[in-house]
């Protein structure tokens, strides 16, 4: 089953900035974003510090940043994502949040 | 020569929990930068005497005593990303969710958290203009104090790896977690998702893959 997916419009900004800047990088995280809503639990990595209850995930010198609503609400990290649809959302959604870009740390 | 990622998390690191037990044990109201410089200094120093490999900071003398670029820096990013607060840098609630869920990389490194926690206890609650005395009647080489030393001498520089006996110990991906905890830029882009999270100003799924390459 594929989830829903849903993205902030910061993550929509950064990710077309990719898309336009460097094509390939931008492939790599669709690609990423396919396998993450394709099977959500494949690879659990949680934020930590300021990015509690946000996922992470590997693309690269890339992070991609997102929740997966049902496992926000199993692990009751509403506490940190707090989001104001949440009762109007489906279990089998996950939320992009952010790329955090490490290649310039 | 320009510290490395992994330098500048540990410095960061270092300098927060510095800050944090500085309010927090010593209950001291306010750690102006000066303050930090000279407290981060003899940190650094007490490290660097025991062969430990912790602070990476570059120090010179100025008027003030021992200054440095970099932790100036490091302290303006910790403001920015709201880790620390105010004029007297005061650590904030993030700062604190920082620090437990990095409690396990503190309490692996205790002896370099040990020698933070001597410095606070011997000079943290200290007035400025006190500590700026001792720390001008400190000795320097061949029988010199610091207040003899001239402008701009390098004080304390990163130490050579050969010299090293213990370096903090932390692995590429809690160095990596730290860095976007303490980047401005990355802290940005989650405070705009935060936000429009909260708001529930979010694109659907549509909208999200319309041209979308397969």
């Amino acid at each position: 089953m594929v989830y829903q997916s849903s993205r902030a419009h910061v993550f929509a900004e950064q990710l077309a900035d990719i898309e336009r800047k460097d094509k390939i990088r931008g492939s790599r995280l669709h690609k990423a974003m396919r396998e993450i809503l394709a099977s959500p639990y494949g690879k659990v990595e949680f934020g930590k510090g300021q990015y509690r209850g946000k996922r992470k995930y590997t693309v690269g010198k890339d992070r991609l940043l997102f929740v997966v609503c049902k496992q926000c609400r199993d692990l009751k990290h509403q506490i940190f994502n707090q989001c104001s649809d949440c009762d109007k959302t489906k279990d089998e959604t996950v939320v992009w949040a952010g790329i955090i870009d490490t290649h310039k740390y | 020569m320009a510290r490395t990622a992994k330098e500048k998390a540990v410095d960061r690191l270092l300098m927060l929990y510095l800050l944090h037990d500085a309010f927090s044990r010593k209950g001291i109201g306010s750690v102006p930068e000066t303050k930090l410089q000279k407290l981060v200094f003899l940190s650094e120093r007490s490290m660097i005497g025991e062969r430990e490999k912790g602070f990476n900071f570059y120090f010179i003398k100025l008027v003030y005593g021992p200054f440095s670029q970099e932790l100036e820096g490091d302290a303006k990013k910790l403001l920015e990303v709201g880790l620390v607060r105010g004029r007297g840098l005061h650590p904030t609630e993030s700062a604190k969710v920082v620090l437990e869920d990095f409690r396990d990389v503190i309490e692996r490194n205790n002896s370099f958290t040990q020698h933070v926690n001597t410095t606070n206890d011997e000079f943290a609650d200290i007035p400025l203009h006190q500590l700026l005395d001792i720390i001008h009647r400190m000795p320097w080489r061949r029988g010199k104090t610091i207040a003899d030393v001239p402008m701009r001498t390098p004080m304390l520089y990163p130490m050579k790896p050969q010299n090293v006996s213990l370096e903090f110990n932390v692995t590429d991906e809690e160095a990596e977690d730290l860095l976007m905890n303490f980047d401005p830029k990355s802290v940005n882009v989650l405070v705009q998702a935060m936000k429009e999270m909260r708001s529930g100003k979010l694109r659907t799924c549509e909208q999200v893959f319309c041209g979308v390459p397969k």
